[in-house]
């Protein structure tokens, strides 16, 4: 085998699952255009049933505007080997409305990890009751708004419960769809975001015993009006407190930095996380939020459409972030494509975050407009480990879709992260990850909050990432030719910090605060 | 109009030999009869420097020889000492008021000094005595339109068939009395009702609904109005509203015509006489129906282009560019170059056309084309500037925006896209005065999030936090307008 050969075995590789659950996600198009047909497709990654094995959620859409007849949103059991069996019905979770967004969190410490599902005018919690069964919960105070796209766990307040924020697009009315577009050549295009007036996001307290505080004016939310996309959480001025940042299409994003006392303060400008150097708000869609250069401080990547790129904050410290979008080189390698989903994974298991962005663009006539392409295949960058990203061959090229959702998990317990994409109008997506190297891992379960540090790595639980989606596995660190593995800090939700020393590689590891 | 004047003077050049063969002297001794004869010779043999010399002693020697001074500007101008062709042209045309060479070639000194106003009323004069001095004319076009006198340019782009260029000119006219209107008349019926005329020709339906309306309030009894809101309505789904409005348009008295006014001439299809008659006095409705007039002349000058033509297809193509479908304007501006396959201005366009539509590639390979034959035009550089700048590549762009922010420093957006270089190369001191240069572009505050990076990234943090409370301030005022506008802008039914 020569050099070269070697060098492409070892490079990041996927292959897609011909055993992927038959799941098509229906945005239903309309010749009215209404934008939200564009926006569903999240995924939730969760083991539902505890058998060790992540299951995979799908929201789904509805006709349009009427809503009456619902594509149900579907879980399916992993059985493992890459099989999926469809538990929907009896699961109780095929659910009414338009669904867009999901997010899996234990909100009940029960140990059985539930489910928020985000929507047009209906949210729904489904409290799982450890029996391979949902129960939608009523009368929670958990209150459904017109247009809510994603939503997160986690914990802001440090009471050991898992609170809510619901991001919200703006006000919908489709009953009147506006015309947007080229009356003359009968060119009719999904209207710009300014014509959908901002509004806040929501933000809910866990009370426990299945009830929610809405705490969105008190908190301080209720100030700040955006077009909310997506989640992702993170402690990023170390402060012991669970930040939050919110991808706004067309509008700057914000930054809520967890004050304490249920106080929170927008600080995205300030931050430099509100908008690209150039000043210019663009249509951020999915983000992580999650250290890639290994210097122990999150960082903040982002999705947009064609010619905006996928902006890179660097958390720099002391509250500030940088640009680096043009350094790392992801202006370059994103700038003709238009992503939705993302995540920072260390694919290769070398120690360093890849970059996965599900693409497409939003406007599904784009060729009629500019030099861009309304399908797109979906893209790994790899992560050199010197703040730099490149180009990968990494077999996905193959599926070019309309992309929306994407979530990463190890399906096939073999110690590679593998990927789950959504499509509209198009059938599930299951990457399996083939790369073929001998790098070590470890998987730590962690509650949400948690920070786990590993060497120079730093990552943390949080189930919130990537674009209307969540995972809820455990913390994963890629180890490179590592066995054994000297020293793991963990920084609880609480303050406290414990270290696990001489932990061998490739298991995963449940670990609780003592 | 380059190519046209380096045209002129090919035939001035053949007038001047015309003239030397028949010009000649009055009471002159026999050494000037000599000079005289050698200083033809010198014109003949293109030695003009020395001619004009010669010329200069004569002159001094017999002053008041309208030949002599005629030769002596020619001369000068000929061989590019324009300025001083000047007193000698005028002083011959005091002398003898219509010598048709003085002239075109005063006219043409004018024009070369940069002084065009001056160039009109000798080329106006010459082209009387002329008619048929093609040159001539396009001088003074050339005159009319760098003088800021486009209505002096009219005739001769009608006598030379120049219809794109005619229409431009009334395009012009029609835009500076419409913002005469606005200076003087910024609440009137008549103005709202040609921003409504406006917006409605760029679809902008629910924007002219509103001006519509605003210039009812004010101008109740203005013709027109209720037809275009009914128009409206009917396009919008609402034809029982048409109906409505139709009916009350009906009602209007009609204008008394016994007098020629500017409104009545307009209703007759008689334009030039329209705009003449509004010209006695600058009133809201005089300057409406010159305004419109002059919209009415556009059309008619675009509708003579002949279709096929390179003018015609330029024509479509900044059409489809104004209404932002850039896609039709670059299929057009191909049609116009595969006539004109060398037309850098086409070029240009296309480029950047290309460039609007994301087509690096293409917009690449006519900016290469561009550049190598121009490689010291500021409007090219700052294109391919920004060709590189919308691929994120900074590094490629910062050379060609250098270059053309230093051979243009006043030209701010090539001062904000050359700031946007700098910035995105982390070089943020060298950005603050390109940046700092450029705010007087900033509608929206991104220029002030810039000029706080690059203050951020040069350790002046409380100038950046200045720029950032600017640009909040920027932003909230456009939410507030926004919110103003979508509020007013709905389609209501008839008052």
């Amino acid at each position: 085998m020569s050099p070269l050969q070697l060098l492409l075995l070892a490079q990041i590789h996927f292959t897609a699952v011909p055993t992927a659950p038959p799941f098509i996600l229906q945005n239903n198009p309309t010749s009215d255009k209404h934008m939200v047909e564009t926006m569903p497709g999240g995924i939730a990654i969760f083991d539902y049933n505890n058998d060790r094995r992540p299951d995979l959620f799908f929201t789904n859409g509805a006709s349009l505007p009427d809503l009456k007849t619902k594509h149900a949103n579907r879980l399916y059991r992993n059985d493992g080997n890459m099989k999926f069996t469809d538990v929907t019905n009896e699961a109780n979770l095929a659910g009414t409305g338009y669904s867009i967004g999901a997010a899996a969190g234990d909100f009940d410490n029960d140990g059985h990890v539930d489910l928020f599902v985000a929507g047009l005018y209906s949210n729904h919690l489904y409290r799982n009751n450890g029996k391979g069964k949902f129960e939608e919960l009523l009368n929670t105070g958990i209150q459904s708004s017109e247009w809510s796209v994603a939503a997160g766990w986690f914990d802001f307040d440090n009471d050991g419960k898992l609170d809510l924020l619901v991001t919200n697009y703006g006000r919908i009315d489709l009953a009147k769809p506006r015309f947007c577009g080229d009356q003359a050549q009968g060119l009719r295009v999904y209207c710009h975001p300014r014509y959908y007036d901002p509004r806040p996001n929501q933000l809910y307290r866990n009370l426990g015993n299945g009830k929610f505080e809405d705490v969105t004016i008190s908190s301080g939310l209720s100030k700040h009006l955006g077009r909310g996309m997506s989640i992702a959480f993170a402690d990023y001025d170390a402060d012991g407190r669970l930040d939050a940042f919110v991808t706004n299409d067309n509008l700057p994003n914000f930054l809520f930095h967890n004050l304490g006392k249920g106080k929170f303060e927008e600080v995205a400008l300030l931050s430099g996380v509100a908008l690209l150097d150039s000043g210019k708000p663009i249509a951020s869609m999915g983000t992580d939020f999650r250290d890639y250069d290994n210097d122990g401080k999150p960082d903040i990547v982002v999705t947009a459409l064609t010619g905006e790129t996928y902006p890179l904050f660097h958390n720099e410290g002391a509250g500030n972030f940088t640009d680096q979008t043009n350094k790392s080189q992801l202006s370059r390698l994103t700038n003709k494509i238009a992503g939705w989903g993302v995540g920072l994974v260390d694919f290769d298991n070398d120690g360093n975050k890849d970059l996965f962005t599900a693409n497409s663009h939003v406007n599904d006539i784009v060729e009629k407009f500019e030099a861009a392409t309304y399908k797109q295949a979906n893209t790994i960058f790899r992560n050199t480990g010197t703040g730099k990203f490149e180009a990968t061959q990494s077999g996905l090229q193959a599926a070019v879709k309309a992309h929306r959702g994407a979530a990463f998990a190890d399906l096939d317990s073999d110690g590679k992260t593998d990927i789950v994409v959504t499509s509209l109008g198009e059938a599930v997506e299951i990457w399996r990850n083939t790369t073929n190297n001998q790098n070590n891992y470890i998987d730590i379960e962690v509650p949400i909050g948690t920070i786990v540090r590993l060497g120079n790595q730093s990552n943390h639980m949080t189930t919130s990432l990537s674009y209307a989606s969540s995972v809820h596995t455990p913390v994963h660190f890629g180890l490179g030719n590592t066995t054994l593995i000297d020293k793991i800090e963990i920084i609880w939700p609480s303050g406290k910090r414990e270290t696990l020393t001489n932990i061998k590689s490739n298991q995963t590891i449940k670990v609780t605060e003592p | 109009m380059r190519a046209a004047f380096v045209f002129c003077q090919h035939r001035i050049m053949r007038l001047l030999f015309l003239l030397m063969a028949t010009s000649q002297l009055y009471g002159q001794s026999a050494v000037q009869a000599e000079k005289a004869t050698r200083a033809k010779a010198l014109l003949a043999e293109t030695k003009f420097t020395e001619a004009a010399a010669i010329y200069t002693e004569l002159v001094q020697q017999i002053p008041n020889n309208p030949g002599l001074l005629l030769n002596q500007g020619m001369a000068l101008h000929m061989s590019g000492a324009d300025a001083k062709a000047i007193p000698p042209l005028e002083a011959a045309l005091k002398l003898n008021p219509n010598i048709p060479p003085a002239l075109l070639f005063l006219g043409a000194s004018y024009l070369r000094t940069g002084q065009p106003a001056k160039a009109l009323l000798p080329l106006e004069k010459f082209t009387t005595l002329d008619p048929n001095h093609i040159e001539a004319r396009q001088m003074l076009i050339d005159a009319a339109n760098t003088s800021g006198q486009p209505a002096r340019a009219i005739p001769h782009l009608e006598k030379l068939g120049l219809y794109y260029d005619l229409g431009r000119t009334y395009q012009a006219l029609a835009f500076d009395t419409f913002a005469q209107l606005e200076k003087l008349y910024p609440e009137s019926g008549p103005f709202f009702a040609l921003l409504a005329d406006s917006r409605s020709k760029t679809s902008q339906r629910r924007a002219a609904f509103f001006f519509y309306r605003k210039a009812l309030e004010k101008s109740p009894a203005l013709q027109g109005l209720r037809t275009s809101i009914a128009d409206i309505y009917r396009t919008n789904g609402n034809p029982e509203w048409a109906l409505h409005e139709e009916a009350a348009e009906a009602r209007l008295p009609a204008p008394n015509c016994k007098l020629k006014t500017a409104a009545c001439e307009f209703l007759a299809g008689r334009f030039s006489n329209s705009i003449r008659l509004s010209k006695a006095a600058n009133t809201a409705m005089n300057l409406y129906w010159r305004t419109r007039s002059y919209n009415q002349l556009t059309a008619e000058a675009f509708n003579k282009l002949k279709p096929g033509t390179p003018e015609s297809y330029r024509y479509i193509a900044e059409i489809s560019r104004d209404q932002n479908r850039h896609a039709d304007a670059a299929e057009a501006w191909k049609q116009a170059l595969q006539l004109v396959p060398d037309q850098p201005d086409f070029q240009r366009e296309l480029a950047a056309a290309y460039l609007t539509l994301k087509n690096y590639d293409d917009a690449q390979k006519l900016t290469t084309l561009l550049l190598a034959r121009e490689p010291d035009a500021a409007d090219i550089n700052h294109l391919q500037g920004d060709l590189f700048l919308a691929q994120q590549l900074p590094d490629r762009a910062e050379p060609f925006l250098a270059k053309a922010a230093k051979l243009v420093p006043g030209v701010l957006a090539t001062r904000a896209s050359y700031a946007r270089a700098l910035l995105a190369l982390g070089k943020a001191k060298e950005a603050l005065p390109h940046v700092t240069a450029s705010l007087p572009l900033d509608t929206d505050g991104s220029l002030h999030i810039q000029l706080a990076r690059a203050y951020q990234a040069s350790g002046q943090t409380e100038a950046a936090k200045l720029a950032m409370a600017k640009y909040q301030e920027i932003q909230a005022r456009s939410r507030k307008q926004d919110q103003v506008l979508e509020d007013e802008v709905k389609i209501t039914p008839p008052q």
